[in-house]
């Protein structure tokens, strides 16, 4: 059983898209894609908003839409978070929270549970106008999970914020999607922000899934990593193993390999992916150079792709894990770089910062 | 104050009462429909909806007044459920003024829904509301502004009807004798006292009419 849309979207404007997916029925499904990909197009298409009669979307053997049915939005089972907090301006925090219709089935917190869990005690009787970003997507995301629901949406949720709301908010919004027990499709642009706790992962590239998969395979199944907006690059699994106050690096091991991230990600959990873009990789004939690298990790190479515009990609083995690098085509000439050649991969650290953008 | 004069103000306030009122209920999901629907046949209907705001009121008058006799359409219906003519009634007159004063109620009101954020729209649906819900519980109170705007001018409007009542309601006095043909009838009699004073009344309640709807329009949500 699972969450099942194929079929295509045209649109008046030449965007199509196109689609096969089978997703799973719970965990976080991250949708990952630059924009103009389709990914809102989708999400909208799952939840009913927009007339696509050419599309089918069923929930564990339910039909919402197909050739023959086309169930209203209003009754399907979803509750959807957009990049625009969408609070009704003639009410207050407390009458937004109380908007949502009870429907007949449990739903994921109660009003005390959601006002407590995204601090809104103090912001009842505001109304949204006087809100900050951050608060009024507070509002919209406790609002959303008053509305019961058996598939969670969320539409960039936190690309509207700064990033000092946004780093408030991933944390939590993070433990919510583990803790709902529904399935979540969480799209957005910025892998590193679902990364840690997707299930499954989809690539989308101009209306077409590119990839998905695990985040431990998906990355070998893109043929192309990069688009002209969005560089997905390689997931590594690493294992967190302590910080360094003094530095304020985390280190993390790799196999035998040991790397260093920025921050401290203890919180992040003992197991930790790192997405890697395949611009943030400089890869070097020997390790004895100094560098201010500070991760070097000895790798293979398995494929060189073909040269376009001046620069190529290159698909390393990383102990077993996928690694994407962009380099321009005359670094790969002169280091004379083939496939099955042992080299080591450079990644500015910065690159693998988790959490911070 | 003259007795003539204090009927007319009666039955005037209470046709325009009356008129907007079923207007409120009337109008809304009109202007909505019309806001909102792609169908081609909007053009016409909301050519249909204006037609009151260009036709000389006699021309409707007029036709109402055949519609409204007792071998037009809609008196025959009249008469066969009430026993009653429909025709130089007050009844008749709510008739008339809610057809006269529709578009000045439904345009204000379609021109303010044209402009609804259909963000608000998705989120509520996505909240599980239903489209009849929608409209009450978020398109009604997110346009209140111009809901009231939209009755304050559709009460204006039917306070100085003139045309179409001296079609179809005639000058019985207490019954269908509006302010507007007292006002006619005093001049014609050369009464000019009388005429100042319903003049001037009529004047003050336009006047205070189009105040309260441009201060509702004008005002910060």
């Amino acid at each position: 059983m699972s969450l099942l849309v194929s079929g295509k979207i045209e649109r008046s404007s030449g965007y199509n898209l196109k689609l096969d997916l089978e997703l799973p029925n719970h965990g976080v499904t991250a949708i990952v894609g630059a924009s103009g990909s389709g990914k809102t197009t989708l999400l909208r298409a799952i939840a009913g908003l927009d007339f696509t009669p050419e599309l089918s979307v069923s929930l564990d053997g339910i039909s919402w839409q197909d050739q023959s049915v086309c169930m209203p939005a209003h009754l399907r089972p979803v509750s959807m978070v957009q990049q625009h907090a969408g609070l009704f301006p003639h009410l207050t925090v407390l009458g937004n929270l109380q908007f949502p219709k009870r429907r007949r089935d449990g739903y994921a917190l109660d009003m005390e549970q959601a006002i407590e869990r995204f601090s809104l005690s103090s912001l009842l009787h505001r109304k949204p106008a006087s809100l900050s970003g951050g608060e009024q997507q507070r509002v919209a995301l406790a609002r959303a999970l008053l509305a019961p629901a058996r598939l969670w949406l969320l539409d960039e949720p936190l690309s509207s914020l700064d990033v000092l709301a946004r780093r408030e908010l991933a944390p939590l919004l993070a433990s919510l999607c583990q803790e709902l027990g529904q399935p979540v499709l969480y799209v957005t642009h910025a892998l590193h922000e679902v990364l840690q706790i997707a299930d499954y992962i989809v690539v989308l590239e101009d209306g077409r899934a590119v990839a998905a998969g695990n985040p431990d395979e998906v990355g070998r199944q893109i043929d192309h990593p990069i688009s002209a907006e969005i560089d997905v690059g390689g997931i590594l699994a690493c294992e967190f193993d302590s910080f360094d106050p003094e530095h304020n690096l985390s280190r993390l091991n790799l196999g035998s390999e040991v790397l260093y991230v920025r921050g401290d990600l203890a919180s992040l959990g003992p197991r930790i992916r790192l997405q890697i873009p395949a611009r943030a990789i400089s890869i070097a004939r020997s390790d004895t150079d100094q560098s201010s690298m500070l991760n070097r990790l000895p790798v293979t190479i398995s494929e060189i792709g073909e040269a376009s515009s001046g620069s190529v990609l290159i698909t390393l083995d990383c102990a077993g894990q996928t690694l994407f690098a962009r380099i321009t085509s005359l670094s790969a000439e002169r280091l004379d770089l083939r496939s099955g050649l042992a080299v080591f991969a450079s990644i500015k650290s910065v690159a693998l910062d988790a959490r911070n953008d | 104050m003259n007795a003539d004069l204090l009927q007319s103000l009666g039955v005037t306030l209470l046709l325009a009462a009356v008129t907007t009122l079923i207007l409120l209920l009337v109008a809304p999901p009109l202007a909505w429909w019309l806001a909102r629907t792609r169908h081609r046949s909007r053009p016409f209907f909301e050519a249909l909806v204006a037609l009151p705001l260009v036709l000389p009121p006699t021309v409707l008058g007029f036709y109402l007044l055949l519609a409204m006799a007792g071998d037009g359409a809609l008196g025959a219906l009249w008469t066969m459920l009430t026993g009653h003519s429909l025709a130089f009634t007050f009844t008749g007159l709510v008739v008339g003024s809610v057809i006269y004063s529709l578009p000045f109620v439904s345009q204000p009101l379609t021109t303010s829904f044209r402009n609804t954020d259909g963000m608000l729209l998705d989120a509520a649906t996505l909240l599980g509301t239903s489209p009849v819900a929608r409209f009450f519980r978020l398109v009604l109170p997110l346009h209140r502004r111009a809901l009231i705007a939209a009755a304050v001018l559709g009460f204006a409007h039917t306070l100085g009807e003139f045309g179409i009542v001296l079609m179809i309601g005639g000058n019985i006095p207490g019954e269908t004798r509006v302010l507007s043909i007292l006002l006619f009838d005093q001049v014609e009699t050369l009464n000019y006292a009388v005429a100042h004073t319903t003049a001037l009344i009529l004047l003050s309640m336009s006047l205070a009419a189009l105040t309260l709807t441009y201060s509702t329009l004008g005002r910060n949500p």
